[in-house]
């Protein structure tokens, strides 16, 4: 099938619908999404989306934290921008139908997130991200948004340096689709499964970032992984930061309040970078408990908040780990949960690459440095989707209705038939097993360069790999066992991207702890790595952080 | 754990005549999920084996199928309690065309919640600037988030027994959606809804077996919302009546 629309935006999560529903103002637009919308991993967020809408509170409050918490990596005029917008943004999320927690005269209701001088999340529950997108969701059907789903994109079209469209597998048919378009908008979200222990879905396996990157687009800030203090310990499914927002507490093996020590002002509630630094450390130095991990103590809380605030929380201990939190302490550990980094854009959400938008977690503005706040991604999600798609829908106004290069669909079919024929090598299966195992014991919380360069190498022997695995299914309807060879592809690129930044970056920032390197050094590092794709592996440049009013200084809670 | 053996429903319409069952041995650990073994399966022994799944916390909807004959979201099932007497049979939900093993076409599901208009319809008073004020009882509240807690996974229509004999019926998702939405005081919609709700294949088609309630993953009392509904609409035919 040969589908033409004027922009078409990759991905149905909070930033694909919000651009998409921007561009449809002004531009044909359409949506291709490998999940169905409503299954994106937006409806996982719990914890809030964060907005200055107290009169208490203000937006350089609000800008000031989350450069901060950036550990001063942001790039200040998009963070300015994003919170100026988030009163906005959080106004029309309501009046389009979210059903927000509220207080008791009636306003939307705020809570505490880590790393934040006031109470600023605005919140549905510990259903945030689920209520935002149902929102989203709903005006996508008013507006008759016209969705392909269950089409994995495999690459972008380009010709003469600039987009022209894109190529997808339909998983019903196993069929291949071209998409022509003037303006291609990539969110394809996180990319989480490459590490073992990570809260994001199977599906996050950062597919559009490594198509774009692979097509030319430059990717920032990718040595900047999170990892989420409280996983629940077995699936690792989030244990919302809400959670601590509410007043739960982290206790150690001998029931000692550790944060304490490690953040005096802000203990439990301090950024995420810290906190899952400190129960690493705990464990390390024999505080855990056995099997590596610490407590959450939400009892104090009581089982009628516990139901209300946090029923999702309260589902999950009880579905997942048989255990009652309104009773009994709930066993946490840190694992991969956010990426800072993402395709670069400018605060428009265009990219290095004519015709190429970007929005959402695959995207990179840089609002969240090297260490992003709680609640500020749905708030990205909404603010630079929208922006993004209305840069699209401008740019596909002033350019040409160009041929679709029919180059671009012949390499995708050679490589599904070169694939399928293959009837002798490993199951990819276990190079995903192995990558994810890399990531997670050399390019985690602490790093250090030696680990850093064993991991490289490590990347480079599964890359080579790669190239002869095989498959187990060779049919054409609904074969995950082609779509999961795909993904793993675009895992190890972007494995390849974190780790040569992780290993350039002599410095530690945010979530990049190099123990080699215990310091921040501005006077060397105050600048973004940006990364190019080459055949011989990623190739690494640099660029400015633009910095507007708030000076380096340093970060304590 | 001893072995136990996953009885698989398999169906690939581009190569079979017809549907087989297949048997796996998996040696399961404390606290697997059916999706985990799945999952495991696919990767280590059966690469063919196809089923959805994103979130794998009961939260995008994606793994609804029969486990044991019951719609459950394979993510929240644990297979120490499926297992039972050793063996754990799946199969593709009940009531949707099945494109391949455990994955149904659920086209008709969206069509259906379509029609309820699912999205805020809001009365001609301008906006405030800021956000509506809203101050509802807590219980009402409560019941009003409830009602917007559906991840679309489709449980409850595979168990509904008006959905296996009306295929027209809108079905318990759409109704607890339109319910969401009449039992919104933001909302001034009723009369755009009207014509789908008001019909023998909207509210009207539940009998009140609540298999639905019993079924959804989220605990959404849905024959208790769709009776809401029925009695809204109701009330509204005898106050026309007392007019006439
Ligand atoms: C458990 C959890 C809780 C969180 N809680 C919060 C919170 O409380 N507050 C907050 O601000 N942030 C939170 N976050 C972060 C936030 O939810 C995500 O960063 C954000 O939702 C990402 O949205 P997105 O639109 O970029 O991507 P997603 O919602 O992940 O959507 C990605 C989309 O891309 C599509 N896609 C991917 N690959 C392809 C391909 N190859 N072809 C076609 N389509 C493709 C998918 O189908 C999907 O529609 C949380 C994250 C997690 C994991
Ligand atoms: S995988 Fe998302 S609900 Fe089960």
């Amino acid at each position: 099938m040969e589908v033409r629309h004027q922009v078409v935006v990759v991905g149905a999560g909070l930033a694909g619908l919000r651009a998409a529903l921007a561009a449809g103002q002004a531009a044909d637009v359409a949506v291709v999404s490998k999940l169905y919308p409503v299954r994106s991993h937006s409806v996982a967020a719990q914890g809030g989306i964060n907005a200055a809408i107290d009169e208490r509170d203000s937006l350089e409050s609000h800008a000031y934290d989350t450069i901060k918490g950036s550990d001063y990596l942001a790039d200040q005029d998009a963070v300015e921008l994003m919170c100026e917008d988030a009163p906005r943004v959080v106004y029309e999320m309501e009046h389009w139908g979210t059903l927000f927690s509220r207080t008791p005269e009636g306003r939307i209701a705020q809570r505490s997130f880590g790393g934040q001088e006031f109470p600023r999340a605005c919140y549905a529950a510990d259903k945030t991200g689920r209520a935002l997108f149902q929102t989203l969701f709903e005006r996508s059907l008013k507006a008759g948004v016209r969705v392909y789903d269950e089409w994995v994109v495999l690459s972008l079209a380009v010709a003469d340096g600039a987009v022209r469209g894109l190529v997808a597998l339909d998983l019903k048919t196993g069929e291949l689709h071209t998409v022509a378009a003037r303006a291609v908008v990539m969110a394809t979200g996180g990319l989480g499964l490459m590490y073992q222990r990570t809260t994001n879905p199977y599906s996050a396996t950062g597919d559009g970032t490594a198509i774009a990157y692979r097509a030319g687009a430059r990717l920032k800030d990718m040595e900047f992984v999170q990892f989420h203090p409280t996983s629940l310990v077995g699936t690792n499914v989030l244990i919302t930061e809400g959670a601590r927002g509410e007043g739960g507490i982290l206790l150690n093996a001998r029931g000692e309040r550790f944060m304490e020590r490690y953040a005096p002002r802000l203990k439990d509630v301090a950024p995420r970078d810290i906190i899952s630094r400190a129960i690493e450390t705990e464990i390390n130095e024999g505080r855990g408990l056995p099997g590596g991990y610490v407590h959450l103590d939400i009892r104090p809380l009581g089982l009628d908040l516990i139901r209300h605030r946090l029923s999702e929380i309260y589902d999950f201990c009880r579905t997942f780990a048989g255990i009652d939190p309104s009773r009994e302490l709930i066993p946490v550990q840190p694992a991969q949960h956010y990426m800072m980094g993402g395709i670069s854009t400018d605060n428009e959400g265009a990219t290095s690459l004519p015709g190429l938008f970007a929005a959402g977690e695959g995207a990179c503005v840089s609002v969240h440095g090297s260490n992003r706040l709680g609640a500020n991604s749905l708030l990205e999600c909404l603010c630079f989707g929208r922006r993004a798609g209305q840069a699209a829908a401008a740019f596909a106004a002033r350019a040409g209705e160009e041929a679709f290069p029919a180059a671009a669909l012949e390499e995708q079919r050679e490589r599904l038939a070169a694939i399928r024929k293959r009837r002798q090598g490993e199951h990819h299966g276990v190079v995903r097993r192995e990558l994810r195992g890399v990531m997670t014991d050399k390019v985690g919380t602490f790093r250090t360069g030696e680990d850093l360069a064993a991991a490289a190498a490590e990347l480079a022997r599964l890359q080579e790999r790669y190239r002869s695995v095989a498959l187990m299914d060779t049919g054409a309807v609904f074969n995950a066992d082609l779509a999961a060879y795909l993904e793993l592809g675009n895992s190890l690129d972007l494995a390849q991207a974190v780790v040569a930044c992780a290993l350039e970056r002599q410095e530690s920032r945010g979530a990049h702890a190099r123990r080699d390197f215990p310091q921040r050094d501005d006077q060397r590092w105050l600048k973004h790595l940006l990364c190019r794709y080459s055949l011989r592996g990623p190739v690494l440049e640099e660029a400015p952080v633009r910095i507007t009013r708030f000076t380096p200084k340093e970060r304590t809670y | 754990m001893d072995e136990i053996s996953f009885r698989i429903f398999r169906f690939d319409p581009s190569r079979d005549a017809e549907a087989r069952y297949q048997l796996y041995r998996i040696r399961p650990e404390p606290g697997l999920t059916v999706l985990s073994a799945l999952v495991n399966l696919r990767e280590e022994q059966d690469g063919s084996l196809a089923f959805r799944a994103s979130c794998r916390s009961g939260i995008c909807g994606s793994d609804a199928m029969l486990i044991n004959g019951r719609a459950r979201l394979a993510c929240k099932t644990q297979v120490a309690e499926a297992a039972g007497d050793g063996t754990v049979t799946l199969e593709p939900l009940r009531g949707f065309p099945v494109l391949k093993d455990l994955v149904v076409d659920q086209s008709d599901f969206w069509e259906k919640l379509v029609r309820v208009k699912p999205w805020l319809i809001p009365g001609p008073e301008p906006a405030p600037e800021r956000e509506r004020l809203m101050r509802l009882p807590a219980q009402q509240f409560d019941e009003l988030s409830r009602a917007s807690d559906c991840i679309f996974c489709a449980c409850c229509y595979a168990e509904c027994p008006m959905e296996g004999r009306h295929r027209a019926y809108l079905g318990p998702a759409a109704l607890v959606k339109a319910y969401r939405f009449e039992a919104d005081p933001r909302d001034a919609g009723s009369a755009e809804r009207r014509g789908a709700l008001d019909h023998p294949d909207g509210v009207w088609r539940c009998h009140h077996v609540f298999r639905c309630t019993e079924a959804c993953p989220k605990e959404i009392d849905a024959a208790w919302a769709i009776q809401q509904l029925q009695r809204r609409l109701a009330a509204r035919h005898l106050r026309l009546k007392g007019d006439a």
